[in-house]
């Protein structure tokens, strides 16, 4: 009986660990694509097929079984005790071995044996009694060939500890849990006031809620929880928030009541301790609390514009947990998890899309796909299709084109590697780049070419940036042209995978070099003419910004649309290297046309930003266009910089911050920041010196102002950030930490 | 007796006043009259809370929740009493009259009043 449970519940953790690896490569490839709903709902199928010892009747399945069934019935008594093995190795060779017991558990099911889990714990403890005489029996028999094979002493050894380990968890998590519930019951106050009550109503109005739920206020929790199975519960904690605020913190909360999540969380615990030899379960878990607050925020944002979002993603920031109390409590459900999830989190708000319809097709067969499996696997657990073959854990493979490449993706490393003739990881150079960095690696037998990108810079102008890259390399021999064409091609789809580009973006983008070869042999007007045209408007952004040339201001942008050109004046301009460029003005700039010399500072400035424009804002200068002139000379400058701060106009600002001393940066400095204006204290910070720049960081980290620590830590020296990366680390302020390390 | 919120002592005295039972619907209604805004989960959530704290039982009239007050407006006015003249006047009563008596929310006439009824208690 005990041995029939063991082989039950190892062939669970099989099938569940076969059905983990293509949803983790589903979900990997979709990330971007799919909506978190569906990357966080499709872990259940993973939890229940760890769970429920149900196959589902499939001829083919059934076929496999009854001729391989033949072939066990030899095979069997030359097995080692399986059991012991796979549970020693904790679950390594699980391939092997679980061919073995699938077609054991085959076998038993055959016959009908099959018994529910849950009983047999109970039984377990039945036939621990008299397990001493069976040992000796099992003993005495024991080099004998017969149908169970595995002695019994080894058999219950094996149960006992997996009986341990499992019951222990468990306790170990309830234990927890109950204990973290009475610590916020002694704290919880019922919240009185009728206008935070109201707001939580209308909350659960909006989102169609039967039921209400309870509110409390408690001093001593940082962020807010939602608690509860019974009588569900939002606990907020004990300091003035505004209606805003609220309003997020109870829609956040409520969508997780909503879905159920706190269900599915403990679902997934339970799946933990019942498998805890599994390493897969363990991984599973991970997946499925990080996914239920993406999914979360996926939820609440999907009603915000995009001035509300950031709102939104400020308030995750403002109850970023710091130093609770407690310390991860089993299933319960917070606002914030954590600095290295939120920042994850932050980046998913600011690039949500809705799902177009091909995504939803594709949510839905992949769905599909993975329920089949689903069955699939649990009728027959040696499936060969599935097995997992990586030999290096955390490489998925993405894609495998028709082309001579295949690309990996190592998560650790944050690298993706083209392995191209005939080369394999192996071959794959060690190390990789932070996380804030996508890196390329192009592997071949001989050697390895490396690129590495910022992930957010990549967003603006990826397809150029790859291109001069590329390029760069191939002059300096260090590619093949034909190795150039394969990276650039490989990493459209990895910046598709990576979210960069949308799909239309990328079919765009490979059309393009097409297009382009086309146009170039014969003109095709038409179709390819205009999608070139619209590919070029796609590119073609209008840039604008404000810069001091002394002793003139001038507001200016580049590539005005060619339609809105013809409302304006030109003018021809000879720039420093003898060009002439074509320049329109508006009508606030007119009057400047023809005085000599402030023609003279805008050629200097547009000859300045044709030299830069393209490696400073990704843009080539094309069309410039000037929008506003103002005379100002240098000992005006101060005066102006404070006018422009106390109207608020941040670009004026921005255009003169540099002229000023150290000491006025100083003091605008402290100024936005005692005012709390972001913004400002952004473009200043930035522009102040290093040793000011470190105090200030370490200011803010004292004062604990995660706010102003994240903008001001990015003007931070490499030295000064290591330094205070160290101190973070040994005062164990994990959030700073971690934004540090994440830079 | 668990203390309750002024907007959980707002829907008993409704209650109260409707003879210690009362519809939800009709709770409502009275609720309409009042400056403030009360949200119908609002007023759910507060009434669960007076259940909790035995301030009130629910009966279904078919499908309706009735509100019966398991608490009486005098037990609670008495409670009540009783705990302000514990906690402020440490249980004194002559200390509250005096005061009473000094801030003129209490007059002579009401006085000798409260004295002639207590007289004829007395002599029952």
């Amino acid at each position: 009986m005990m041995g029939e449970f063991m082989k039950i519940l190892l062939s669970l953790s099989f099938s569940g660990a076969c059905l983990f690896l293509p949803v983790f490569w589903a979900v990997r490839l979709c990330r971007n694509r799919l909506s978190r709903r569906w990357q966080y709902y499709i872990w259940i199928l993973v939890a229940l097929r760890f769970l429920v010892p149900v196959t589902f009747p499939n001829a083919l399945a059934g076929q496999l079984f009854r001729s391989l069934e033949l072939a066990v019935e030899g095979r069997t008594a030359d097995k080692p005790a399986d059991g012991s093995t796979v549970d020693e190795a904790e679950g390594a060779e699980r391939e092997e071995e679980a061919e073995g017991i699938g077609e054991q558990e085959a076998a038993a099911e055959d016959e009908g044996k099959r018994e529910d889990a849950a009983e047999d714990i109970g039984r377990g403890e039945e036939s621990a009694e008299d397990a001493g005489n069976e040992i000796k029996s099992a003993e005495g028999k024991m080099p004998e060939k017969e149908e169970q094979s595995v002695p019994f002493g080894i058999l219950f050894g094996v149960f006992a500890v997996w009986m341990a380990g499992a019951s222990g968890l468990l306790i170990h998590k309830v234990t927890v849990y109950r204990s973290y519930m009475r610590f916020l019951k002694s704290g919880n106050r019922e919240v009185a006031e009728l206008t935070v009550l109201n707001l939580l109503a209308e909350a659960e109005e909006a989102l169609n809620l039967r039921r209400t739920v309870e509110l409390y206020r408690n001093p001593m929790i940082t962020s807010p929880i939602m608690t509860g199975f019974i009588r569900p519960a939002i606990v907020i904690p004990d300091r003035s928030m505004t209606e805003k605020e609220l309003n997020c913190i109870f829609t956040h909360e409520l969508i997780h009541f909503k879905y159920f999540d706190m269900f599915y969380k403990w679902l997934v615990q339970i799946t933990i301790c019942i498998h805890w030899f599994n390493p897969f379960v363990w991984l599973l878990g991970k997946e499925v609390n990080r996914l239920c607050e993406l999914a979360c925020d996926e939820k609440v944002i999907g009603a915000l514009d995009v001035r509300e979002r950031k709102a939104y993603g400020d308030i995750l920031l403002s109850f970023l947990k710091r130093e609770e109390t407690y310390k991860n409590p089993p299933a319960y459900i917070t606002l914030t998890e954590g600095a290295e999830q939120l920042i994850e989190r932050l980046g998913a708000i600011m690039d949500y899309r809705k799902k177009s319809k091909p995504v939803v097709i594709l949510a839905t067969a992949l769905t599909m796909l993975l329920c089949f499996f689903f069955a699939g696997i649990g009728a027959y657990a040696g499936q060969p299709g599935v097995e997992p073959k990586n030999d290096v854990d955390e490489d998925i493979p993405v894609q495998k084109d028709e082309m001579d490449y295949s690309l990996l993706y190592d998560e650790e490393a944050n690298t993706y590697y083209i392995l191209v003739d005939g080369a394999t990881i192996a071959d794959r150079p060690t190390g990789g780049v932070t996380s804030g960095s996508i890196g390329i690696v192009l592997v071949r037998k001989t050697g390895y070419a490396a690129f590495q990108f910022s992930r957010f810079s990549l967003r603006f102008d990826f397809a150029e940036k790859l291109e001069n890259q590329c390029r760069d390399m191939v002059e300096t021999g260090g590619i093949s042209e034909a190795e150039s064409e394969l990276i650039q091609e490989a990493a459209v789809s990895i910046a598709v995978t990576e979210g960069i580009l949308t799909e239309e973006e990328a079919g765009q983008y490979m059309d393009v070099k097409e297009i382009g070869e086309a146009e170039e042999a014969e003109e095709e007007p038409d179709d390819v003419s205009r999608k070139v045209e619209e590919l070029k408007e796609k590119q073609y952004a209008y840039y604008q910004r404000t810069n001091y040339e002394e002793p003139y201001l001038i507001e200016y942008g580049w590539n005005l649309d060619k339609e809105d050109e013809k409302f304006y004046l030109h003018k021809e301009i000879m720039m420093d290297d003898g060009s002439q460029i074509r320049v329109s003005f508006d009508r606030e700039a007119e009057k400047w046309m023809e005085d000599g010399a402030a023609m003279e500072a805008v050629a200097k400035l547009l000859g300045e930003t044709k030299q830069t424009a393209r490696s400073r804002f990704g843009l080539e200068m094309e069309q410039p266009f000037i929008v506003r002139i103002v005379y100002l000379p240098p000992e005006e400058v101060a005066d102006f910089a404070k006018r422009a701060y106390e109207n608020g106009n941040i670009a004026d600002f921005s255009a003169v911050v540099e002229l000023l001393s150290e000491e006025e940066k100083e003091t605008y400095c402290e100024r936005s920041y005692a005012e709390d204006d972001a913004g400002f204290f952004s473009v200043i910070i930035a522009e102040t010196e290093a040793d000011y720049v470190t105090a200030f960081v370490e200011r803010c980290y004292e004062n604990e102002d995660i706010t102003y620590f994240s903008i001001a830590v990015s003007e931070l020296s490499e030295t000064a950030r290591k330094n205070l990366m160290r101190r973070a680390l040994k005062e164990e302020k994990e959030s700073f930490y971690h934004m540090l390390k994440n830079l | 007796m668990q203390q309750i919120s002024e907007s959980e002592l707002v829907l008993m005295r409704i209650i109260w006043k409707n003879g210690g039972t009362a519809l939800y619907s009709h709770i409502m209604e009275e609720l309409g009259k009042d400056s403030n805004v009360w949200k119908k989960n609002t007023v759910l959530t507060l009434l669960s809370r007076l259940v909790e704290k035995n301030y009130l039982k629910t009966d279904k009239i078919g499908r309706r929740n009735e509100y019966r007050a398991v608490v009486g407006e005098q037990e609670y006015r008495a409670k009540q009493t009783r705990n302000f003249l514990d906690k402020i006047y440490q249980g004194n009563v002559s200390g509250l009259v005096s005061t009473l008596l000094q801030q003129e929310i209490l007059s002579e006439e009401e006085l000798k009043e409260i004295e002639a009824f207590w007289e004829r208690r007395r002599q029952e």
